[in-house]
C-alpha cells in the first residue's frame, strides 16, 4: 500500500493517509454456494421491503382495518341479547374474520408491494446495479420470490394474531358466552392448513404481480397486471358459468369446466374445505383438494418459469 | 516462446473478439476488438452514440452481443459472468440507487448483493469508502435528496466497495464540479498505483489524457484507434511559426519544404495558417484571400530549435515559434473526422456496410511497466 496523499479529503488528510484508510478494512466475503447467496439476497430484499414507505403504509392500513372490523362487530354486539355477535369476537370465528379481512381487501396491497418490488427495479434503473454484482439473474428473481413468501407469512400471521387478540380484548367488555370447546389436535391441524392456504392465497397473487412487473419492466405493469387479474377472474368465472347455460354440447362442457382452472376458484375450494373442519361452514366444493393444489402449483411454476426466462434473456438497456 | 505467450495472456484483462451489437437495423457496436492489459488506465473514447456504453453493458453482461465474444480475466462473459462480475466494480452511466434508502444503506445493499458477509468489518469498510468519496457526513441522508455529484460519488463508492481488480467507470465525472472532477482523477491515479486496472469511458478528452496510459477511440460503433496515449499525442505534435510578413512566411515555407526534401524527414507537413498580424495561431485562413503569416509544421515539438536555426540560415527570423504539445482532443478530432470521411466514402459506394475497424491490435502494446 502506498501512503499517498491524493488531496481527496480534508478529513482523511487529518487522520491516516488515504491509501491506508482505503485498504484497512478487508473485504470479508460470505459463503458463495448457491443457497447461501440466495439467502443473503433474500435478506437483502426483505431489508429493502422493510425500509420502503409503501410497505410500512400497507402494514399500517392492514392493521388499522383489522382493528376497525372488530370494533364494528363490537359496536353491533351492543343490542345483541343472544350473544351471537359477541361470539364472532371470539375464536374460532374471530380467526376466520381476521383471515377473510386479510384476504379480501389486502390481496391488492400485496399485489402492489410485489408488483413494485419487481417492476420498481426496472422503473428506478436499479436492476443494472444488481445485475452487475455477481449473483445470477435467477438468484435475484428467486430472492424476490423468497422475500415475498416471507412477507406473506409474516403478514397473514400478524393479521391473524392481531384479529384474535383484538377480538378477545373487545369481547372482555361484553358479557360473552363461553365458547364451545374446539381446541383439539384436529382443529389445530386444520387451522394450520387454513393459515397456510391464506398465505398461499397471498403468495400466488404476489407471484402474478412479480410476473407482470418483470414482463412489463415497470411497477405499473406489475401492480396493474396483478390487480386486473385479481378483479377479472371472478367476472370471467361468472361469464363462463352463464354462457355454458346458453350453449350446448362440448362448448358448454368446456365453459363449465373452465372456472375450475381459475386461481380464485381453486383457492376458495381449498379454503372452504378447511373451513368446514374449523368453523363448520357448509359450502363444500366438489373439486378435489389435490386437483386444486395441482392447478395452483402449475400456475406458480408457469409464471415463475416465464419470468425467469425473460429475466435471463433480456437485455438491460435504459 | 510459449512461456511468453502465456504471460501475455495472463496480463490481458479485457479482450473482445469481433464484438458486435445490433439493435434491429442499427449497429451500435461493430466488430470490436479490444485489449486492456493488467494495470492499464484505459480510456474508452467516442462521441455520444458511438457505442461506448453499449460495449460496457456487453462486458458486464447487461446486454447480449449479437456476435463476437468478450473475455475478462481470460473468462468468457457468456459462460462465466458471475465469476467475472465478482472481480469487477462498475459505474454504468449515472448511477442509480434505491431512492428511499440512505447512501449508507444503499452500500449495505450493494455489499449483500456482492456476497460480502454481514460483519462489523463490512460496516467499517463501508464507512471508509464513504470517507474516501467524501460522503460520510451525508451518508444518512436519503438518496433521493442527493445532488448529481453526490450520486456520482456514491456510484464510485459502490464500485470500490469490494476492492475489485477491474474498475469500469462510465463517465464518472458527470455532474461533478471542477474540484470533484480533479478529486476523481486523483482517485483514479491512486487506484492505478495500487495495481487496479481501470476502464474509463469518457468524452472529456482532457480528463482521459491526464489519467490514461492507453486509449481506444470508437466512432459510430467502429474502433478507429487503439494504442498508447503517448504515441497518439506524438502524432498530433506540431510547431507554429509566426513570421513578420506574408513574404517571409512564403520564404519560410519554401525553406522548410527544401529542408524536408533534403532529408529532414521529421517534418511531416507544412501548412500556412493564421491571418494578418493579429491572427490566432491554429485558425486556418481557408480561401479567404487574406495573407497567411503563420506556418504550422507537423513535427516533434523538440525540433523547434532546429527549425529556428534552419530559418536563420536563410536570414529568416520568426516573430514567434510555438512548439505545440500534442493533445488528445486534436488527435481525437482528426481521427473521428477521418473516420467520418471514410464512412461517407464507403456509403457513397453503393451502400456498403459500415467500415470494418482499422484499429491495429498489438498484444502487449502500451503495457505498464
Amino acid at each position: 500500500m502506498h501512503p499517498i496523499d491524493t488531496g481527496l479529503s480534508t478529513s482523511a488528510r487529518e487522520g491516516q493517509p488515504l491509501a491506508e484508510q482505503f485498504a484497512s478494512a478487508p473485504v470479508l466475503l460470505g459463503r458463495r454456494d448457491y443457497l447461501s447467496v440466495l439467502l443473503r439476497l433474500t435478506a437483502m430484499e426483505l431489508y429493502k421491503l422493510r425500509r420502503r414507505p409503501l410497505t410500512r403504509i400497507s402494514a399500517l392500513i392492514a392493521l388499522l382495518t383489522t382493528l376497525l372490523v372488530f370494533f364494528a362487530l363490537f359496536l353491533f354486539s351492543t343490542g345483541d341479547g343472544s350473544g351471537q355477535v359477541v361470539r364472532l369476537l371470539l375464536p374460532p370465528t374471530s380467526l376466520n374474520i381476521a383471515v377473510q379481512t386479510a384476504l379480501t381487501p389486502f390481496t391488492i396491497l400485496i399485489i402492489i408491494i410485489a408488483g413494485s418490488t419487481a417492476g420498481g427495479e426496472y422503473t428506478q434503473g436499479t436492476i443494472r446495479l444488481l445485475f452487475t454484482r455477481g449473483p445470477t439473474r435467477t438468484q435475484f428473481l428467486l430472492a424476490k420470490v423468497g422475500a415475498m413468501l416471507i412477507c406473506c407469512i409474516v403478514g397473514i400471521s400478524v393479521l391473524s394474531i392481531s384479529g384474535l387478540v383484538i377480538g378477545y380484548l373487545l369481547s372482555l367488555l361484553r358479557q360473552a358466552p363461553s365458547p364451545a370447546p374446539f381446541l383439539t389436535t384436529s382443529w389445530l391441524l386444520h387451522t394450520g392448513l387454513f393459515l397456510l392456504l391464506a398465505i398461499f392465497n397471498w403468495f400466488i397473487f404476489a407471484v402474478i404481480a412479480l410476473f407482470f412487473g418483470i414482463l412489463g419492466r415497470s411497477s405499473a405493469a406489475g401492480i396493474g397486471g396483478g390487480i386486473v387479474w385479481y378483479l377479472l377472474e371472478p367476472i370471467i368465472g361468472q361469464i363462463c358459468q352463464l354462457s355454458s347455460e346458453l350453449v350446448q354440447g362440448p362448448v358448454s362442457a368446456f365453459l363449465r369446466a373452465l372456472p375450475d382452472y381459475l386461481i380464485g376458484n381453486n383457492l376458495a375450494t381449498l379454503m372452504a374445505h378447511q373451513g368446514y373442519y374449523i368453523f363448520g361452514s357448509s359450502s363444500i366444493s366438489t373439486l378435489p383438494d389435490a386437483e386444486a393444489l395441482t392447478v395452483l402449483l402449475a400456475y406458480i411454476v408457469l409464471l415463475l418459469s416465464i419470468a425467469g426466462w425473460l429475466n435471463h434473456r433480456r437485455d438491460i438497456t435504459n | 516462446m510459449n512461456d511468453i505467450m502465456l504471460t501475455e495472456e495472463d496480463d490481458i484483462i479485457i479482450s473482445t473478439t469481433r464484438l458486435t451489437k445490433a439493435f434491429g437495423n442499427l449497429v451500435a457496436v461493430n466488430d470490436l476488438n479490444l485489449r486492456v492489459m493488467r494495470g492499464d488506465v484505459f480510456g474508452f473514447l467516442g462521441p455520444n452514440g458511438s457505442g461506448k456504453t453499449t460495449t460496457i453493458r456487453m462486458l458486464l453482461g447487461l446486454i447480449r452481443p449479437t456476435a463476437g465474444r468478450a473475455f475478462i480475466f481470460g473468462m468468457d462473459t457468456h459462460y462465466q459472468l458471475p465469476r467475472i462480475l465478482r472481480r469487477i466494480g462498475a459505474v454504468v452511466e449515472t448511477p442509480v440507487f434505491y431512492p428511499y434508502l440512505s447512501g449508507r444503506d444503499n452500500l449495505r445493499i450493494i455489499a449483500a448483493a456482492s456476497d460480502m458477509a454481514r460483519h462489523p468489518l463490512t460496516d467499517k469498510r463501508i464507512e471508509e469508502i464513504l470517507e474516501l468519496v467524501e460522503l460520510r457526513s451525508q451518508a444518512g441522508l436519503a438518496y433521493h435528496k442527493y445532488s448529481l455529484g453526490m450520486k456520482q460519488r456514491l456510484g464510485i463508492a459502490a464500485a470500490l466497495l469490494t476492492d475489485p481488480e477491474l474498475i469500469l467507470l462510465d463517465e464518472p465525472t458527470n455532474g461533478l464540479d471542477p474540484v470533484g472532477m480533479v478529486e476523481i482523477r486523483q482517485l483514479i491515479v491512486r487506484l492505478a498505483q495500487q495495481g487496479k486496472t481501470i476502464f474509463l469511458s469518457s468524452h472529456i478528452l482532457h480528463e482521459v489524457q491526464q489519467v490514461c496510459n492507453r486509449v481506444a477511440i470508437l466512432h459510430r460503433g467502429n474502433l478507429i484507434k487503439q494504442g498508447d496515449v503517448s504515441a497518439l499525442l506524438r502524432q498530433s505534435e506540431h510547431i507554429l511559426i509566426r513570421m513578420n510578413s506574408a513574404a517571409e512566411a512564403r520564404a519560410a515555407l519554401q525553406a522548410l519544404q527544401e529542408a524536408r526534401e533534403r532529408g529532414a524527414s521529421w517534418i511531416k507537413a507544412i501548412v500556412a495558417v493564421g491571418v494578418g498580424p493579429s491572427e490566432q495561431p491554429g485558425k486556418a485562413s481557408e480561401a479567404s484571400g487574406e495573407v497567411a503569416t503563420t506556418l504550422r509544421v507537423e513535427a516533434p515539438a523538440e525540433r523547434s530549435a532546429e527549425i529556428n536555426a534552419l530559418l536563420a540560415q536563410r536570414n529568416l527570423f520568426a516573430a514567434a515559434i510555438h512548439p505545440q504539445e500534442g493533445s488528445l482532443e486534436e488527435a481525437f478530432l482528426e481521427l473521428t473526422a477521418a473516420a467520418q470521411l471514410h464512412g461517407a466514402a464507403a456509403s457513397g459506394l453503393g451502400g456498403l456496410p459500415a467500415p470494418a475497424p482499422y484499429g491495429r491490435i498489438v498484444p502487449g502494446e502500451g503495457k505498464r511497466q
